[in-house]
C-alpha cells in the first residue's frame, strides 16, 4: 500500500512468474524480428539452396529449405517481423473501436446504449474467421486488408469489457465529483473515467494480440496472405504438400506461433493479475 | 467458570508490507448469560477477535499466532475441523452487518433455518419447518408464516436482519457473536433490533458478544464493555463505571467525541488529535502515547499491562483518569 | 431576512425503475439564506441525497425549480457551488496524485497559472490541516480522515459561496469524526460559506446547522430552527427519530421508551395521504385520505394535521 502506481506495476510484473516467463519469451521472439535479418540477409523469397534441406544438413541453411530451395531461417524471421506487426497493429484498431463503442455507451446509457450494444452483438454473431476470410477476399489480401479485418472482428469483446467499466465507474463519487467541478463531458471521460477503465482492457488486449497472430496464420494459410510478404502462415500454406517428406517446413514456423501465442497469453494473465485491485491489497 | 475465556490472543496477517499484527495479546472473558461488548474503531481488531473466536479469519488471509479461546474449558483453536463445525452454528452462533450478503439470494428464508437446523439436529423436515416459522415468530418477523417462504432479496433491511437473527438462534446457542448487527440499519430500524436482541438475550439466557463502533449501541445492551485500540484491549469495565469514571485517555477521548449533544450547538468538538498508527509499524510502548495528551516518557518506553482497578475494572495505562467525568 | 442563496420550489424527481417509479423527491421546497446552513435530514431512501445530486445539477428535475443567488440554476453557477462527498475512498481518482485532483476544478475553470496553481493548492493543503507534501502521493496512502480533508479541500479551492456536505462524516470513525466537523466549522465560520448540511445522524445535524429540515419517503415533515426542533419536535416522526438515536448514558438507555414500529415502506408505491401514517401513533383515519400540507405551526412548519 505505499509504492505509489508506476514502480509498484513493474515489481508485481516482475514477481508474476507467468508474466515474467512471457516477458522472457516475448523480448526474445522480439530479438530474433529485429536482428535476425543481420544475420540471415537476403530475401526470403529468394531460391538459395537446393530444396528441402533437412535443418542442421548445411550449417548455410540452418533450418533448411522448403520445397522452392528458399531458406527457412530468413523465412521465419521475416513470419515474426509480419506477426508482430500484424497482431499489434490489428490489436489496436480492435481496441480503438471497442473503447470507443463501449465508452460511448457505458457513459450515456439509454438508447445510445441499446444501439451501440446490437451492432457489438451484430459482430458477435457472425464468425469472425469467417468474417475475416469474406472480407479479406473480398478486398484483395494484402498486408493493410489483413490487419483491418482482424481488427474489425477482434473489437467486440472489448467494447463489452469497456461498456462494463464504465457502467461501474460513471455512479463512482469521483467521477460525480468531477462532473460538481464543472468537468465537460470530454474531460470526464479521458481524465476520470478512462485512466480507470483502461487496465483490463490492457490486458485483454495481449489476448487479442495472440488472436490475431492466429487468424493471420490461418489466413495465410488459406491463400489470403499478402503474395509480397512472407508471413508464419505462408510457409505452413507452402509446406502441406510435403507434410510427409518434410514436416519441419510446416512444424517449425507451427511452433513459432504456438511460442508467441503463449508468451502473449502469459503476459496477458500476468497483466491481469497484476493490475487487478482487489489482489493488489494482499 | 467462564462461558468464553480469551487469553493472549494472537492473530496476524502477513502481507507483503509485513505482518500485520491485527489483534496482539487479547485477554477477555464472557460469562454465561452475559453481554459484553467489544468496542473500536476501524482497525483496532475487535472484529478479528470475534472472528478468531470461531477460527473464520484464516479464509481472510489471517493466521492465529498464539493464545487460548476456551469455551467452556476447550480450546476451540486446538479442534480439528469437524469438532470446530460442531461448535459454529451450534453452540456458538453469529450474525452479520450485511444481512443480504450474509444470507443465501437463492434461497427462502424457511429453508436456511431448516438447513441450520438440520445441521446439527436430528430433526425430521416437517418438524423443522414448524421450527422455522416459530423461530420467525420469536424475532417478531410480521406474518411469519408467509415470510417463511420469502427470499432474502424481496425482505426489507430489518426483516433480513430478523432472519438473520432466527437463523443462528436455531440451534438455541450458548454464545451469540454479533458484528456490527445494526450499523448498516436506519436509526428506527437499529433502536427494534437492538430491542429485539435485548429481549431475546434476557428469555433465552445466552451470553453475547457483541462488536461495535457504536457507543450508544454499547449503552443501550451491553452488561460490560471493553475498548480496543491496536489491536490490544486498553479498557474494561461495567458499562455504568465506564462510561461515568473512563480511565484511560483513549476511552475518555471517544465518549467525549460522541456527547454531541451535551455541547451548544456549533461549538467546538473535543477531538483526539492525530490518527490510528499503522499495525505494520507500532511504536514500542503504548501503542496511544503518540495521541494522549497525558502521556510521559515512560509511555513511549513501555507497554502498559491491563491492570486491575476494582471489581471487574481493568485497565492499560500508566497515567489513568481517576476523577469522574464532569456533569 | 435577505433574499435566499438557494431556494428549491416544488421540486420533484423520479426515476423510473422497471414496472413503476420511484418517487425519490415530491414537491419540496426549501431556502437557504446567505451565511446559513441547513441541516437536512432523514432515513435512508428519503430523498436528502437526491436533493444534494439534484442541487449539484448531478440530475436534472422531474419538475419544480432550483434558484441560485435569485435566478434559475445554471451550468455557470458550479463554480460557486461545491460540494464534499460521503466515501472518502470512492470520492478521490485513485489514479490522480492529491496535488492533481485539487488542481483539476482550476483546470476546468482555467484560473491562474500552473505556479499559482501549486501554491494555491500548497496553501489549501496547510489550511485543511496537511502536509503540502502529501501533493505528490496518491490517495491510496491517505488514511480515512485525511483523504476527507482533501474532498474538502477540492470543494473550497475555488472559493465557492456555498457547499453542499452529503454525510460528509457519516464514513469515519469517531475520533477523526470530530476532526472533519470542527474542520468544516472553522472553514464556514472564516470563509463565510452557505451549506446544505445532509445527515442521518440528528445529533450531528444539530450541532452544524442553523435550522434543521426532516424528511421522509421524498417529501418534507418538518421545518424549524435547529433549538425548537430538538427540544420541542412536532412531527411524530421527528420525535420518532429523537426517540430511536441510542442513548449515551446507560442508566437512560434503559428505560423503555416508544418506538416506531414496522419498515420504511417502499418510494416505488408510497402510502396514500400521508406517507407516514402506516407507522404513526397518532394516526387517524383522516391521515390515510388526506396529505397534510406543511404549515406554520409555532416558529415550525410542519406536514401533519395533528401537529
Amino acid at each position: 500500500m505505499s509504492a505509489s502506481a508506476q514502480p509498484g506495476l513493474l515489481w508485481r510484473l516482475s514477481v508474476n512468474r507467468s508474466a515474467a516467463g512471457g516477458a522472457v519469451l516475448l523480448a526474445l521472439i522480439l530479438a530474433l524480428a529485429i536482428i535476425g535479418p543481420l544475420l540471415w540477409p537476403g530475401d526470403p523469397w529468394e531460391m538459395a539452396a537446393p530444396p528441402m534441406l533437412w535443418p542442421g544438413e548445411d550449417m548455410a541453411n540452418p533450418l533448411g529449405t522448403d520445397v522452392m530451395g528458399r531458406d527457412l531461417a530468413a523465412g521465419l524471421v521475416s513470419g515474426a517481423r509480419v506477426s508482430l506487426m500484424i497482431g499489434l497493429v490489428s490489436t489496436l484498431i480492435a481496441a480503438g473501436i471497442g473503447t470507443l463503442f463501449g465508452a460511448l455507451g457505458g457513459f450515456y446509457g439509454g438508447s445510445v446504449d441499446a444501439v451501440l450494444m446490437r451492432v457489438t452483438e451484430l459482430f458477435q454473431t457472425v464468425p469472425s474467421f469467417v468474417l475475416a476470410v469474406v472480407l479479406v477476399a473480398v478486398f484483395r489480401p494484402s498486408v493493410a486488408t489483413a490487419v483491418l479485418a482482424i481488427g474489425i472482428v477482434s473489437w467486440p469483446a472489448t467494447a463489452r469489457l469497456v461498456r462494463a467499466q464504465f457502467l461501474l465507474l460513471r455512479e463512482r463519487e469521483f467521477v460525480l465529483a468531477g462532473e460538481t467541478i464543472g468537468m465537460g463531458t470530454p474531460r470526464l471521460i479521458l481524465t476520470q473515467i478512462l485512466p480507470n477503465a483502461l487496465p483490463p482492457v490492457i490486458a485483454m488486449s495481449t489476448l487479442t494480440i495472440a488472436h490475431a497472430i492466429q487468424t493471420e496464420a490461418a489466413l495465410s494459410f488459406l491463400g489470403l496472405g499478402d503474395p509480397n510478404v512472407m508471413s508464419w502462415g505462408t510457409i505452413i500454406g507452402g509446406g502441406r504438400e510435403q507434410l510427409a517428406e518434410a514436416w519441419y517446413v510446416c512444424g517449425l514456423p507451427g511452433i513459432a506461433v504456438v511460442v508467441t501465442v503463449l508468451a502473449f497469453n502469459l503476459l496477458g494473465e500476468g497483466l491481469n493479475d497484476a493490475l487487478n485491485p482487489h489482489l493488489q491489497r494482499r | 467458570m467462564a462461558l468464553l475465556d480469551i487469553r493472549g490472543l494472537q492473530t496476524w496477517f502477513d502481507t507483503r508490507a509485513g505482518t500485520v499484527k491485527a489483534v496482539n495479546g487479547v485477554n477477555l472473558s464472557i460469562q454465561p448469560g452475559e453481554t459484553l461488548a467489544l468496542v473500536g474503531e476501524s482497525g483496532s481488531g475487535k472484529s478479528v477477535t470475534a472472528y478468531s473466536v470461531l477460527r473464520l479469519i484464516e479464509a481472510a488471509g489471517g493466521r492465529i499466532a498464539g493464545g487460548e479461546v476456551l469455551f467452556k474449558g476447550t480450546d476451540l483453536l486446538k479442534l480439528d475441523a469437524a469438532g470446530i463445525r460442531a461448535v459454529r452454528g451450534n453452540r456458538i452462533a453469529m450474525i452479520f452487518q450485511e444481512p443480504l450478503s450474509a444470507l443465501n439470494p437463492v434461497q427462502s428464508i424457511g429453508t436456511q433455518i431448516v438447513e441450520a437446523l438440520r445441521l446439527h439436529r436430528d430433526i425430521g423436515l416437517r418438524a423443522a419447518r414448524e421450527r422455522a416459522v416459530e423461530l420467525l415468530e420469536l424475532v417478531r418477523m410480521p406474518s411469519p408464516r408467509e415470510r417463511a417462504e420469502e427470499f432474502p432479496h424481496r425482505l426489507s433491511g430489518g426483516m433480513r436482519q430478523r432472519a438473520m437473527i432466527a437463523i443462528a438462534l436455531a440451534c438455541e446457542p450458548e454464545l451469540l457473536i454479533a458484528d456490527e448487527p445494526t450499523t448498516a440499519l436506519d436509526v428506527t430500524t437499529q433502536a427494534q433490533i437492538l430491542a429485539l436482541l435485548r429481549e431475546l438475550q434476557q428469555r433465552l439466557g445466552m451470553a453475547m458478544l457483541l462488536i461495535t463502533h457504536d457507543l450508544g449501541v454499547v449503552a443501550e445492551i451491553a452488561d460490560r464493555v471493553a475498548v480496543m485500540y491496536a489491536g490490544r484491549v486498553v479498557e474494561e469495565g461495567a458499562v455504568g463505571a465506564l462510561f461515568d469514571r473512563p480511565a484511560h485517555p483513549y476511552t475518555r477521548g471517544l465518549l467525549d467525541a460522541v456527547r454531541i449533544e451535551a455541547l451548544p450547538p456549533g461549538s467546538r468538538l473535543p477531538e483526539i488529535p492525530g490518527i490510528v498508527p499503522s499495525l505494520l509499524d507500532l511504536p514500542p510502548g503504548c501503542a496511544f502515547a503518540p495521541r494522549c495528551g497525558r502521556a510521559s516518557a515512560i509511555c513511549q518506553a513501555e507497554l502498559p499491562a491491563l491492570r486491575a482497578i476494582g471489581v471487574g475494572r481493568r485497565h492499560a495505562c500508566c497515567h489513568p483518569h481517576l476523577e469522574p467525568v464532569p456533569a | 431576512m435577505s433574499a435566499p442563496l438557494l431556494e428549491l420550489r416544488g421540486l420533484v424527481k423520479h426515476f423510473p425503475a422497471g414496472a413503476g417509479t420511484v418517487r425519490a423527491v415530491d414537491d419540496v421546497s426549501l431556502h437557504v439564506a446567505p451565511g446559513e446552513t441547513l441541516g437536512l435530514v432523514g432515513e435512508s431512501g428519503c430523498g436528502k441525497s437526491t436533493i444534494a445530486r439534484l442541487v449539484m445539477r448531478i440530475y436534472q428535475p422531474s419538475a419544480g425549480s432550483i434558484l441560485f443567488d435569485g435566478a434559475e440554476l445554471a451550468r455557470a453557477d458550479r463554480a460557486r457551488m461545491q460540494m464534499v462527498f460521503q466515501d472518502p475512498f470512492a470520492s478521490l481518482n485513485p489514479r490522480e496524485t492529491i496535488g492533481r485532483i485539487l488542481e483539476q476544478p482550476l483546470l476546468v475553470h482555467r484560473r491562474g497559472d500552473a505556479a499559482e496553481r501549486r501554491d494555491r493548492v500548497a496553501a489549501l493543503l496547510q489550511r485543511v490541516g496537511l502536509r503540502p507534501e502529501l501533493a505528490q502521493r496518491y490517495p491510496h496512502e491517505l488514511s480515512g480522515g485525511q483523504r476527507q480533508r482533501v474532498g474538502i479541500a477540492r470543494a473550497l479551492i475555488l472559493h465557492p459561496a456555498m457547499i453542499v456536505c452529503d454525510e460528509a462524516v457519516s464514513a469515519l470513525d469517531v475520533s477523526v469524526r470530530a476532526q472533519v466537523l470542527n474542520l468544516l466549522l472553522e472553514l464556514r465560520e472564516e470563509l463565510g460559506l452557505t451549506a446544505l448540511f445532509i445527515s442521518h445522524d440528528l445529533a450531528v445535524v444539530r450541532h452544524m446547522s442553523d435550522r434543521v429540515a426532516v424528511m421522509y419517503l421524498g417529501q418534507l415533515v418538518e421545518q424549524a430552527d435547529r433549538d425548537s426542533l430538538w427540544h420541542a419536535p412536532r412531527h411524530p416522526y421527528t420525535r420518532a427519530l429523537i426517540a430511536a438515536a441510542p442513548r449515551l448514558d446507560p442508566s437512560a438507555a434503559r428505560t423503555p421508551r416508544a418506538l416506531l414500529q414496522g419498515d420504511l415502506p417502499s418510494p416505488i408505491d408510497p402510502p396514500p395521504g400521508c406517507r407516514f401514517h402506516p407507522r404513526c401513533p397518532l394516526a387517524q383515519p383522516r391521515c390515510r385520505q388526506e396529505a397534510p400540507a406543511l404549515r406554520q405551526v409555532g416558529a415550525a412548519q410542519v406536514a401533519c394535521h395533528f401537529a
